[in-house]
């Protein structure tokens, strides 16, 4: 089983190539900006390294966000075109999931609960728990900075097992609870590789659908009252 | 003759999800396999205009579908194209995102070259999907986001001989609809309206008429709908007063149109001498019937034959992003997939005009 994966919703750009267990080939370059002109560089690249062409993969897999609309949107809108023209599944996983399977053996070796967290701006974040398998524990959720660490505080409290931090949230939501948990040493952007790994063990791809994640609605406003009536 | 070329077409930098097939040489009119096109009004209908963003995520929901649909239809398959073409600009840019983008995954799958087109001139060419229009020729191009007059001597080759100085006149239409109350989108609730209306019963004016030159202004022709519509002194307009606002309206654009067209003709007749004289008017605003009759007329009067594309190429579709596609495909064009979306781009590239840097 071999996939072709990447991610361009948040502050990098990654793609990855895994066949089976194993990384073929991996590109990870921190890019806030211009995405939709370097992304097929790395698709490129890694396709090289690992001798394969996007013709010879069984699947796709792409981030779907939460992140920046433009960014979860030329990484998707990409995927969705390979794998078309490819003819095989494409997988969707949220970037909060992908970024917890990075820190799959620190989990594995310590147990507990893994909360993967975004910056949101607007005094929001994004966040989900895992447990220590990384089976996902709640939805992925925008909400208010304080009302996402009540919650956290209740699910580790239900669960009574220790809390690891993960993501760009982390340093925001700890100190609301007091410093409750730690922080991860595992990388807090998503990692492509992790993403081919996981599409590659997948025995059913149905629930991972390839649409977006937005999590957040439009920023349209609807018009005033109009000047006359009729 | 070449070979023929088969070209897939995306068009996503508004408001329609468009993709189409033609197969067809730059020397006559093309096959159109398929030609499909997913509106999005209704979804925008309520916010009186695009709401970009929802335009955005209305494109990545449809297009890979839809470019399924569009191949079965050709009885295609991707191993039968010869490239592909896809809006890379101008216009919404998280739209142009996902057109190109997908064009993007299925050239580097299918290892086929991509050709990124300037929506302005998938209008540009777009007469020549279906009609015989040989270069050089005039172009009036009039929709929601554009409003310009260029000498089209061929692919890639533009002059601009005029261009609005402030709103597009499909945005003039679109405004004039939203102060009226008639339904989004302007153009054709306007052009209903006016049927029943009477043209001559609002005395509007006619920005820059008496003025020699090219250049285009619709936004005090706004304005002054508005102190009409104001000057009644009612609270609510009547059916007949929307019909007679709708139809002066719709008259004094004209005039301006078919003015600034007709100063265009005299110096097309300067730069190209010996040349068929042929005015092509193409964009959504193309589809007004009023206005084609004005430009009919405007254009006798100066020996030129106006020609435009069916009501179906003038709206935003991919047929023309398709053939514009095609042309600068066979002279030569290819893109590379670190092509740029962009969300402006003007077709005449050594003009220096604030209205034609959309």
């Amino acid at each position: 089983m071999k996939t072709l994966s990447l991610d361009t919703a948040l502050a990098a750009c990654s793609v990855a190539i895994a066949d089976g267990d194993k990384i073929l080939a991996r590109e990870w370059i921190d890019l806030p900006r211009g995405h939709a002109e370097r992304l097929f560089d790395l698709i490129g690249a890694v396709e090289a390294a690992a001798g394969l062409t996007a013709k010879q993969m069984d699947r796709m897999a792409v981030t779907v966000g939460p992140g920046t609309f433009t960014g979860l949107r030329v990484g998707l809108a990409a995927a969705k075109g390979l794998a078309l023209a490819v003819g095989c599944p494409l997988i969707g996983l949220s970037t909060l999931h992908t970024v917890a399977l990075g820190a799959r053996q620190e989990m594995a070796g310590k147990g507990g609960l893994l909360t993967v967290a975004f910056d949101a701006r607007r005094d929001e974040v994004y966040h989900q728990t895992f447990d220590h398998t990384l089976t996902p524990l709640t939805d992925p959720v925008i909400a208010r900075r304080a009302e996402a660490a009540r919650d956290i505080l209740s699910l580790a409290k239900e669960k009574d097992a220790p809390l690891t931090w993960l993501g760009t949230g982390a340093p925001i939501l700890m100190p609301l609870l007091d410093g409750l948990g730690e922080i991860s040493q595992s990388a807090n952007q998503p990692d492509a590789g992790c993403l081919a790994l996981f599409a590659n063990h997948l025995e059913d791809v149905a629930p991972y659908p390839a649409e977006p994640l937005y999590l957040r609605a439009p920023d349209a406003k609807l018009p005033k009252t109009r000047l006359f009536k009729t | 003759m070449s070979a023929p070329l088969t070209i897939l077409g995306i068009e996503t930098s508004c408001d329609e999800t468009a993709v189409a097939v033609l197969r067809g040489t730059p020397d006559a009119r093309p096959q159109i396999l398929s030609h499909l096109v997913l509106s999005q009004i209704a979804a925008h209908a309520p916010y009186g205009g695009v709401v970009p963003e929802i335009a955005a995520r209305a494109h990545i929901e449809a297009l890979d579908d839809l470019i399924a649909a569009a191949l079965k239809e050709a009885e295609l398959t991707f191993s039968d194209l010869t490239a592909i073409a896809a809006t890379a600009g101008p216009g919404l840019v998280g739209g142009v995102i996902v057109g190109l983008m997908t064009a993007k995954g299925i050239a580097h799958a299918q290892n086929l070259p991509l050709v990124g087109v300037n929506h302005l001139e998938g209008h540009a060419l777009s007469v020549r999907l279906t009609e015989e229009a040989t270069f050089p020729y005039l172009l009036l191009l009039v929709s929601g986001g554009h409003c310009q007059l260029l000498a089209v001597e061929g692919p890639g080759n533009y002059h601009l001989y005029g261009a609005t100085i402030d709103d597009a006149v499909g945005e003039a239409f679109d405004k004039t609809a939203k102060m009226l109350n008639l339904p989004y989108p302007g153009g054709p609730s306007v052009e209903r309206a006016a049927l029943a209306g009477d043209p001559a019963r609002f005395d509007l004016p006619r920005p820059l008429i008496h003025r020699p030159g090219r250049d285009f202004s619709f936004s005090g022709l706004k304005t002054a709908v508005r102190h009409a519509a104001e000057g009644l002194g009612k609270e609510r307009l009547e059916p007949q007063d929307v019909a007679d606002l709708a139809a002066s309206f719709q008259a004094a654009a004209t005039d301006v149109l078919a003015n600034r067209a007709a100063h265009a003709m005299a110096r097309f007749i300067e730069d190209y001498p010996g040349a068929t004289r042929t005015l092509v008017v193409a964009g959504g605003v193309a589809a007004n019937q009023h206005l084609r009759s004005h430009l009919e007329a405007a254009a006798a009067a100066r020996d030129f034959a106006l020609i435009a594309p069916p009501l179906q190429y003038c709206t935003d579709n991919a047929a023309m992003i398709a053939w514009a596609g095609l042309e600068l495909f066979a002279l030569g064009h290819r893109d590379t997939l670190a092509l740029s979306p962009r969300a402006r781009w003007p077709l005449d590239q050594k003009a220096n005009h604030p209205g034609a840097k959309v």
